[in-house]
């Protein structure tokens, strides 16, 4: 185990330490400060994260749309590689396969799209 | 560049379409998706208001047709791992996929009634159990570390979701979290132990695990991968030993079962536990077969810890049960005693590779365990009394002269756990608890022989509280009237765990024939159990030539 591997990762380390500190210490020093109240509380989606559970009830509806979200997210994950390496697989002489295996991927989700849609999950109220 | 060619490999791999005969391993599994694929179709379009009793029988046939494709695949399984090494298609996996449809089908029958007593008749409850059908279809035919983590999570979220079914019902919604929670934590630690596995070897494939831990023992004393190999070791067995509730890994087994839906509960008291077996079976037997991780008789590998757990799980299982006056408890707990039964075989039987045929008892009783169970529980989500299922000892009182059938089914199931012959039970038990002592005599190690006979002694105990059922039910008093929910489902479901549990007890040989066959296909094993297996092959040859 030489340490000489290791420098690129040093390096790395210590651009990032080195990076992170004068961010921090830049805004802290050059930046202009009107703090708001909204300014000042942790990021969390726009909701008061320190608020009793009871006063921040939101509608079940934003979980509908946060899982049909990251669903057809994954979708296009997915998809955009495939798309991507097709050519190739086309070349190779297996472009039908490639197509069908894809095909039924999309397929699948979309019987999952047409049951959402059955249940109502794609209307607000 | 190694990593770079390695990886310019697995792109090729993804792009080029596996042999076309290697998709017969997929077929049992892709069966029951488009069955499921083509319900979530069918339930988009059903009328409200109607009952879905259609949907299950319909569910219940395509279990059926999945059943029957692993029959018709019997004859055709493959040597080499398919799909880039991913899913085996042997008879192991097969029989085991046939065990997953079937326990499915019979825990849908039982449902229709039961939900809709609860008002809760929906089509996502048969969706649920078909998609974890699946993921224990898979599970039992992967190959490689990924694909089974994969089956193992999609066998189990979908059960999460059914323990908590009834959602006005604050039990099950308790069952299910608690199943939840401490499910996903034995599942992150099992992916723990997946992760070091993969760290020390470099690979997920079951078999190149093995063939690389070998080469890291080998050579210059212990590579320090080795350590860490063994830690893996002991956490993916943790993840399985929770799934089957084995003793320290028990906890949340009584509530779990008590607040479910009681068809639930027969699904997951079998089905999880015997795909759980299969996996614990193929990974170890596969991947760790080396003597440092297998230990035996105390050298601290994983079958001492096999070992202590059938202990454990035996003594505990019976002894508080006994003091169980709740039945979906009581059958929660002896489900902990049998899981002990289950691992005192699979001790014995992988103790040594030259034992390894005697994992036939090991399918033999799970067989025997799901018939026996799921009628069990058919009978008492067979009752019911303003949405309540039958729960307590006292519930029962009577039920058995007021509805013989009931009672009768329900006294074989009794009788079949309780290991009390002509019925399945007392198989199982007789030939886990041969299997042990045959290989005690063997190798001359009393372990497995003392492990036996506490084996014996404590399912003696487990007579008590079996018998208390059949008691309450023929002479106890009426405390509370309860009536059947007149449904054919049900009955069928009965009259089918019924019948084999008796069919299984008096008429073996085919069976036992079945499942000695799934444990010689048996693939991925090291050179020391193919011969063993080979051995077997011939005589079972040679046995049925004679015939």
């Amino acid at each position: 185990m030489l340490i000489a591997n290791y420098i690129p990762l040093i390096l790395l380390v210590l651009v990032a330490i080195a990076v992170v500190g004068g961010i921090i210490f830049a805004a802290e020093f050059f930046g202009p400060k009107n703090p708001t109240r909204e300014k000042l509380m942790p990021y969390e989606s726009g909701s008061d994260p320190l608020s009793e559970p009871q006063a921040s009830r939101f509608s079940v509806k934003f979980y509908m749309v946060a899982i049909s979200f990251i669903l057809f997210d994954l979708e296009t994950v997915f998809v955009i590689p495939w798309a991507m390496s097709w050519r190739e697989s086309a070349a190779m002489g297996h472009g039908f396969y490639s197509f069908a295996v894809m095909a039924l991927f999309l397929a699948i989700l979309t019987i999952g799209l047409v049951y959402e849609w059955s249940q109502g999950g794609l209307e607000w109220d | 560049m190694t990593m770079q060619l390695l990886s310019t490999l697995n792109t090729l791999a993804m792009l080029t379409p596996p042999q076309g005969a290697e998709f017969a391993a997929i077929v049992p599994g892709m069966i029951v998706t488009l069955v499921a694929l083509a319900f979530i179709l069918i339930d988009v379009f059903h009328r409200k208001g109607t009952p879905r009793d259609y949907l299950a029988y319909f569910s219940v046939i395509g279990l059926g047709v999945g059943a029957a494709s692993s029959w018709y695949l019997w004859d055709g399984t493959l040597e080499a791992p398919t799909f880039f090494g991913m899913l085996y298609l042997d008879r192991f996996a097969l029989f085991f996929s046939a065990l997953a449809c079937v326990s499915g089908a019979l825990a849908i029958l039982c449902s229709p009634a039961v939900l809709r007593s609860h008002r809760m008749d929906r089509g996502e409850y048969y969706l649920l159990v078909l998609f974890s059908v699946v993921g224990m279809i898979f599970m039992a035919a992967s190959a490689d570390l990924l694909s089974l983590f994969i089956a193992f999570e999609i066998m189990s979220i979908p059960i999460y979701v059914l323990a908590g079914f009834l959602r006005e019902d604050s039990r099950s919604a308790e069952a299910s979290m608690k199943y939840f929670v401490l499910g996903a934590f034995s599942a992150a630690l099992m992916l723990y132990g997946i992760a070091l596995i993969y760290g020390a070897t470099g690979t997920t494939n079951l078999e190149m695990i093995a063939q690389n831990l070998y080469y890291l023992e080998g050579g210059e004393g212990q590579h320090a991968g080795f350590g860490l190999a063994m830690l893996g070791v002991l956490l993916i067995f943790s993840g399985f030993a929770f799934k089957v509730a084995a003793v320290p890994f028990h906890i949340w087994t009584p509530d779990v079962y008590t607040g479910s839906p009681t068809p639930v509960v027969g699904f997951m008291a079998t089905a999880v536990k015997a795909i759980a077996f299969a996996g614990l079976l193929r990974v170890f037997v596969v991947a760790f077969p080396l003597d440092v991780l297998r230990g035996g008789f105390f050298g601290y590998g994983w079958i001492d810890i096999a070992f202590a757990l059938a202990a454990f799980s035996m003594v505990l299982g019976n002894v508080v049960a006994l003091l169980q006056n709740n039945v979906k408890r009581m059958l929660a707990y002896s489900s902990i005693a049998h899981a002990g039964y289950l691992l005192l075989g699979f001790t014995a039987a992988n103790a040594h590779p030259r034992f390894f045929l005697h994992n036939d008892a090991i399918l033999f009783y799970l067989v025997a365990y799901t018939f026996g169970t799921i009628g069990s529980f058919a009978v008492l989500s067979y009752f019911s009394r303003r949405g309540e299922s039958v729960e307590t000892f006292e519930d029962l009182g009577q039920l058995g002269i007021k509805y013989p059938m009931m009672g009768l089914v329900m006294g074989i199931s009794i009788f079949s756990a309780a290991g009390i012959p002509p019925t399945a039970g007392f198989l199982g038990k007789f030939y886990i608890f041969r299997s042990a002592i045959d290989v005690g005599m063997q190798t001359d190690e009393f372990s497995f022989i003392g492990l036996a006979i506490l084996g014996v002694l404590s399912s003696v105990a487990g007579v008590y509280y079996y018998l208390k059922v059949l008691i309450y039910m023929y002479m106890k008093p009426e405390k509370r009237a309860f009536r059947p929910l007149e449904h054919t489902g049900p009955k069928v479901a009965m009259v089918v765990c019924a019948v084999m549990t008796l069919y299984l007890g008096i008429f073996p040989a085919r069976a036992i024939e079945i499942t000695q066959e799934s444990i010689i296909d048996f693939q991925g094993v090291s050179s020391a159990v193919q011969a063993t297996l080979d051995l077997g092959q011939q005589a079972l040859e040679a046995r049925q030539a004679a015939e």
